[in-house]
């Protein structure tokens, strides 16, 4: 597998709504060239092999030494949220048809009760089919299948047109047997149909999170299998001999074919590349415990990286929808540089969530948006200097002012700069609030961790939001606007197989319990096999989600190497309990501990690309300040404050705060009281003086 | 002096942030079977007098809002630091509303003195007392609803008080159980602490002590302005529940709601004399207790979302409770399934805001649809298993704009259900069907959602099937301007075959190997006139399998052939049908024929008569003389009601010559 060569070149294309951010990095010494180029929207892999294009001709690299692709997509996201997959039927259990309609009953708490209008399903009722069979929760037939219902079935799925189908019978974790020959015999009946079977994407119990998902990835086949055959077509035009991979919601790569066969794993890979890209700037620096933001225009995304790696949970959420597979553990909050502030009718200030994000954009973009925002916020109290990406986008004052004043200031009788300090105060405390959500509220201290803040807004709040989290240092990394891009070149292949095995607590059947993760373990080898992953680069971990009986949400928990035994049973629960203190602080050591899933993650270790060193400067020399700008960095008074460009910074250069450093595409505060130093790779490490 | 505006917004989304925190800390760790499956419990952080400032919105009965703690926090003479006192009894200040609720609350101080409390309920599993998991219609006394624990220390200064604990589980039928979840609310009240010591260290104790103040303020100002959108007036509204007591008569809960200028008031007068079941509703005379206020912000929530919840809300509210009354029982009335009647309060309350602002109020939500329990045997095993199986839900209601959702919505909203796969894994129960109950949901232009339908099969002897809040097996919710009414909730054993039972309300019902029980959610009602329903909605609605062919001529007037609108067909029919409905505008309310039935004999005057009557008579009475004068009215031949208040009053006049002692009483 080529992943693990440290030949040629590596190109990375994070593909999203508005740019593609391309990377082309020399796999020995980690120079890299980087570029934008527009995505296309409408015709997503054109707008793919124009980041190719542009990059390759940029870097003046022969495509025969690309060595590896790395490809970051929105596509799947993009069209689970826009309800744009493809018309999708269900075949489900005879009395079950309106699993996926009634859902788990319950409504979002801060909803309207009242008015609430239920997300539309990727399937609707009427494409719901129902078949004769039945299997039992310890996997005995009960009803058999009726095969030859299927016939019709798959003529009223002709007669609607549907492209895709998805098989979800009720306990097929349990045995799949039913829901494979019925697979079987409609892909003989509907050639040229897609077909997701719920024991291939999710065999886990809980039938509508289990359907959900497979009706997702029943709807997104056609559009993924087309997109990923495009790519790899152009690649191939291109003379791109070498392997591709596209990111998953996990944190890690897997190959084209998988993705176009289970494309729901991707459905949350965009802040997941992010993650990744942190937590290999950070291992490179020095820090593996961090907690991150990545703050865009519209939304702040927080994850949690622990001991290098990111944190992942066994579920999130895609829009309105459930979904339960893997992903690195993201908690999103409406807190973006394009959040807008308004003052409601009591008086009260409140900033997002609803945002102007880049198109109109805030007011300072001059593009029609006339409604305050936190960049116009920043401008007025120049955080930011007054023009982004080197002057191409001129940023306008008086437009800020006037819309901070007229909407924010007037209301509330402050001054112009006493409204802008408190649009900055309350999106800080908002983002404070989702980073605690992460650590305090999960039982960890954040003076364990370093903050590390990108994306383009990131870099500005970063040093307000270390002091009010009270972390001990923040993370810049050199290039903040493309660290999604950055973290495809520091990824790993990665699988999660699990299957629901129900084991009441008290004791375990340890034989059954070792059966099914060698099965699960045999998959995984099979997987990496097929990825061409040599024995010795593969990285196999069991896990067993635990719950205490009777509680309604599990814990998922690293198994020991080797062989199940009783002690690395008890071992198991032990750690259980000292997970369940730690998360809600206590352990109830009397009580049953029930085993509810088994897991194997499966990861193909590929060797990843170093950042290049910048040049040292000389002991003790100052930075060279680019100048001065009226600014309050903080609640101060605006005064001179003093700036930096961030690209002639030189590897230990110490800024004293309160400073200013500005880059292409985002600026990084200094506090007063704060220092920044500039490590060997160019990042900016933050830190309280003392 | 009030703090600024921004760091009020800032203090705001941390106390918000902080009753959340206590929240999630209680919910992943407690036990309780009401806390996983149904959110039935609360937390929040209230002033040092009480008042609520902040609550939850992501977890929990997030509704219960305008608890005010006061009452209780007084009934403990002294604080010190490290305290925790819990209580259960519905009569000791009337914060708890029923016994299996233990509400607990712990003094947060700062340099000696008390700044906040951070205060929750569960609803704990059981709490003794007659029967298992103490809840059940037939009870008349408070006492035979388990032990009460009058407001006392479960922790003085940080060590658990061992002898009130040691009452406590010698008393209950799960001890393991409720000390669990009693664990999980001590862990919940300590992270609500260490949240208002982190809120102090930011703000400042004076900005953080004002500002716990403006934030009630703030609430307060919020539902004036909402309320104040309503023309100024008198709104009534009134709805049944099918039985007072088990095979019991209608029981009634009636408000007359009048608006001023931003203030509310409202008159239970006119609603049923106290219960001989555990139907009450026990507000102590509390004008603006908890129980009234959940309906009132369900009621202000809906019209404007933006709403900071917390007991500020209160504020606004006053009432008439009359001693003696459902509404305001007298001890030692039984109030154990006050969920049921608090359910139709909250529905009276929203029924009084669609008749002020009828254009932007939902018709009926679905409702009636019971907590489903099993307690039964594993036959591999032996061992004898509960497990509670679903909530049965329904839809919201119609609406001007659009349908009702189907299967969730509106106050039920909160309650998820059980995954079949779940229940299957954990209790020997086959299910035959889970789904959205067909023509359940209530016609009109815009349709009311349907309710969920559930049937299973039982494989051990001596299964006990439990159903608590079963409701609207009689009387339905209502439909607007034209709307009419969802359906009727259901509940029947062996259904379709020879023995098929119909088991009304009841609450429990043993069953055996072999039985399939079946219970259905009622729909909610629908908005608008049916026959003004775009033809291509219903057919929609046919091809889903949410109408039948049948009940789109019926209802909908609208003709189908082979899947699809016969145009010509449901012209003509629907014009038929037009010319059979009155003219003009249709009434705000349509309330079903159980209802209209009811109402042409018990009359707006027959109720106001009784009312009067009854209210004269002494409290243990009532409910005797009124389950009288309904035999007497039903026994009376169809054309001898006059319906003008004459029957009653003769009627109660035979009656008082019964009983002398009574005239003597009434006398005084």
């Amino acid at each position: 597998m080529a992943g693990q060569s440290r030949e040629g070149f590596a190109l990375a294309l994070d593909v999203g709504g508005t740019f593609t951010d391309v990377i082309l990095a020399d796999r020995r010494s980690g120079q890299f060239t980087v570029t934008k180029s527009s995505s296309v929207p409408s015709d997503p892999a054109s707008g793919f092999f124009g980041g190719v294009d542009k990059i390759l001709a940029l870097a003046k690299v022969a495509p025969k030494n690309v060595s590896v692709v790395l490809h970051g997509s929105t596509l799947a996201t993009n069209a689970i949220l826009e309800a744009k997959g493809a018309r999708t039927g269900l075949v489900t259990t005879r009395g079950f048809r309106h699993v996926l309609e009634i859902g788990r009953a319950d409504i979002p708490r801060n909803a309207n009760l009242y008015g609430w209008v239920k997300p539309k399903r990727p399937v609707p009722p009427r494409h719901v089919f129902e078949a004769s069979e039945r299997v039992l929760a310890d996997g005995t037939v009960h009803v058999a299948l009726a095969e030859a219902e299927l016939a019709g079935i798959a003529k009223q799925i002709r007669d609607e047109d549907l492209a895709a189908v998805a098989i979800v019978f009720l306990n097929s974790f349990a045995n799949p047997a039913h829901e494979q020959r019925a697979a079987a015999v409609l892909r003989d009946l509907l050639p040229g149909v897609e077909i997701a079977v719920s024991s291939d994407v999710l065999p886990i119990f809980r039938e509508y999170e289990r359907t959900l998902a497979t009706v997702i990835n029943a709807s997104v086949q056609p559009l993924a299998g087309r997109y990923v055959k495009r790519l790899s077509q152009g690649l191939d035009e291109r003379k791109i001999v070498s392997p591709f991979f596209i990111m998953k919601s996990n944190g890690g790569v897997f190959p084209p074919a998988e993705a176009s066969r289970q494309p729901v794993y991707l459905a949350l890979s965009g802040p997941a590349a992010g993650a990744r890209g942190a937590a290999h700037i950070g291992r490179i620096a020095g820090y593996k415990d961090l907690i991150t933001i990545d703050m865009g225009g519209t939304s702040a995304d927080v994850a949690l990286i622990r001991d290098g790696e990111p944190v992942t949970a066994t579920s999130g959420r895609v829009g309105e929808f459930p979904l339960a597979l893997p992903i690195v553990d993201i908690h999103a909050i409406g807190a973006g540089g394009g959040s807008i502030a308004a003052v409601g009718p009591e008086g009260a200030l409140t900033v997002g969530p609803e945002s102007a994000g880049a198109d109109p954009g805030p007011a300072a973009y001059g593009k029609g948006g006339r409604r305050a925002t936190v960049t116009d916020a920043n401008l007025v109290l120049g955080r930011v200097p007054p023009h982004l990406l080197d002057g191409e986008i001129a940023l306008h004052r008086v437009e800020a002012e006037a819309a901070i004043l007229r909407d924010v200031a007037a209301p509330l009788g402050v001054s112009l700069e006493d409204a802008a300090r408190g649009i900055v105060e309350i999106v800080d405390n908002n983002m404070v609030g989702a980073l605690k959500v992460m650590s305090v509220e999960r039982g960890l201290a954040p003076s364990d961790f370093t903050l590390c803040a990108f994306g383009g807004a990131g870099p500005v709040h970063g040093s307000r939001l270390m002091r009010l989290l009270g972390a001990p240092r923040l993370l810049i990394p050199r290039h903040p606007g493309i660290l999604c891009a950055m973290g495809l070149l520091a990824t790993d292949l990665k699988y999660d197989f699990a299957v629901t095995r129900l084991q009441r607590g008290g004791r375990y059947d340890l034989e059954a319990i070792e059966a099914t993760l060698r099965d699960l373990e045999q998959q995984a080898h099979a997987r990496l096999e097929t990825d061409g992953v040599p024995p010795e680069r593969r990285q196999i971990i069991r896990a067993a989600d635990l719950r205490y009986a009777h509680q309604g949400v599990e814990i998922s928990v690293p198994i020991g190497e080797g062989r199940m035994t009783q002690a690395s049973a008890d071992d198991l629960v032990d750690r259980f309990h000292e997970q369940h203190q730690q998360l809600y602080t206590f352990a109830d050591r009397k009580t049953p501990v029930e085993l509810v899933n088994l897991r194997v993650y499966a990861n193909g270790l590929m060797d990843h690309v170093t950042l290049p060193e910048i040049g040292r400067a000389p002991a003790g020399e100052k930075p060279p300040a680019s100048g001065m700008r009226p600014a309050a960095p903080e609640g101060s008074a605006i005064a001179e404050v003093p700036v930096y460009r961030r690209e002639r910074l030189l590897a230990g250069h110490v800024i004293i705060g309160p400073a200013i450093v500005d880059q292409l595409d985002c600026t990084t505060v200094v506090l007063s009281g704060q220092v920044a130093t500039v490590d060997r790779v160019a990042n900016l490490t933050i830190e309280e003086a003392r | 002096m009030s703090i600024d505006t921004i760091t009020l917004e800032i203090l705001k989304n941390h106390a918000r942030a902080a009753a959340e925190s206590m929240a999630f800390t209680l919910y992943r760790t407690a036990h309780a079977t009401f806390v996983k499956e149904t959110e039935d419990f609360t937390t929040g952080l209230t002033t040092p007098a009480g008042e609520t400032y902040a609550t939850p919105i992501e977890l929990g009965a997030t509704w219960f809002v305008g608890l005010n703690y006061g009452p209780v926090i007084r009934a403990i003479p002294h604080y010190d630091e490290g305290d925790i006192c819990i209580t259960n009894d519905p009569y000791s200040g009337f914060v708890c509303t029923h016994s299996p609720d233990i509400h607990i609350w712990k003094p947060i101080f700062h340099e000696g003195e008390i700044v906040s409390f951070s205060v929750g309920h569960i609803h704990h599993t059981d709490m003794g007392g007659a029967v298992p998991a103490s809840l059940s219609r037939s009870l008349t006394e408070v006492h035979q609803e388990g032990i009460r624990i009058p407001p006392t220390k479960i922790m003085t200064k940080g060590v658990v008080n061992q002898q009130v604990l040691d009452i406590l589980m010698a008393n209950v039928r799960a001890p393991e159980q409720s000390w669990g979840d009693l664990k999980a609310q001590i862990a919940s009240c300590n992270t609500g602490e260490r949240k208002v010591r982190e809120m102090i260290a930011k703000f400042g104790v004076a900005t953080f002590k004002q500002g716990i103040e403006d934030l009630l303020g703030y609430a307060e100002a919020q539902a004036r302005a909402i309320v104040r959108r309503i023309p100024d007036g008198a709104y009534q509204f009134a709805d049944y529940m099918d039985e007072d007591a088990v095979d019991g008569k209608p029981c009634r809960l009636n408000l007359m709601m009048t608006v001023k200028d931003g203030s509310l008031h409202f008159d239970f007068t006119g609603s049923d004399p106290q219960l001989e079941s555990s139907l009450n509703i026990p507000t102590g005379g509390d004008e603006r207790h908890t129980l009234l206020c959940v309906g009132l912000v369900y009621a202000l929530y809906s019209l404007d979302p933006t709403l900071f919840l917390n007991s500020g809300i209160a504020r606004i509210l006053s009432s008439t409770l009359p001693k003696g009354t459902m509404i305001n029982p007298q001890f030692p009335a039984a109030v154990g399934m006050r969920t049921l009647s608090a359910k139709r309060l909250q529905g009276v309350i929203l029924g009084a805001f669609a008749r002020a602002l009828p254009g932007e109020m939902p018709a009926a939500s679905a409702s009636g649809g019971p907590i489903m329990n099993v307690n039964t045997t594993d036959n591999r095993t032996g061992r004898r298993l509960m497990a509670a199986i679903n909530p049965m839900v329904g839809g919201a209601g119609g609406r001007a704009m659009e349908d009702g959702a189907d299967g969730s919505g509106a106050n039920q909203g909160f309650l998820k259900n059980t995954p079949v796969e779940i229940n299957e894994a954990e209790v020997p129960l086959r299910f035959e069907r889970y789904g959205l109950a067909k023509d359940s949901g209530g016609p009109g232009k815009h349709r009311g959602g349907l309710g969920t339908e559930m049937k299973f099969e039982v494989f051990a002897p001596n299964t006990r099937v439990t159903a608590r809040n079963r409701d609207r097996t009689v009387f339905a919710g209502w439909g607007m301007r034209g709307g009419r009414v969802g359906a009727n909730s259901a509940f029947w054993l062996n259904p379709g075959s020879n023995r098929a039972f119909n088991l009304r309300n009841t609450d429990i019902v043993k069953v055996g190997p072999g039985d399939v029980v079946y219970v259905a959610c009622g729909g909610a009602s629908g908005y608008g006139d049916p026959l003004e329903r775009d033809p291509r909605k219903v057919a929609l609605d046919v091809r889903r399998g949410y109408v039948s062919a049948d009940k789109a001529r019926e209802d909908y007037g609208v003709v189908i052939v082979d899947g699809a609108v016969d145009a010509a067909a449901t012209a003509s029919l629907r014009k038929e049908r037009k010319a059979e409905s009155q003219k003009g505008e249709p009434a705000i309310f349509d309330y079903g024929a159980a209802r209209d039935a009811h109402e042409a004999i018990w009359t707006e005057k027959s109720y106001a008569t009784l009312t009067k009557l009854l209210a004269a008579q002494p409290v243990h009475w009532r409910f005797y003389l009124k389950h009288r004068v309904f035999d007497a009215i039903a026994a009376l031949p169809d054309g001898e009601r006059k319906g003008d208040g004459s029957d009653v009053a003769r009627i109660f006049a035979k009656l008082i010559e019964e009983f002398p002692q009574l005239a003597a009483q009434a006398a005084e």
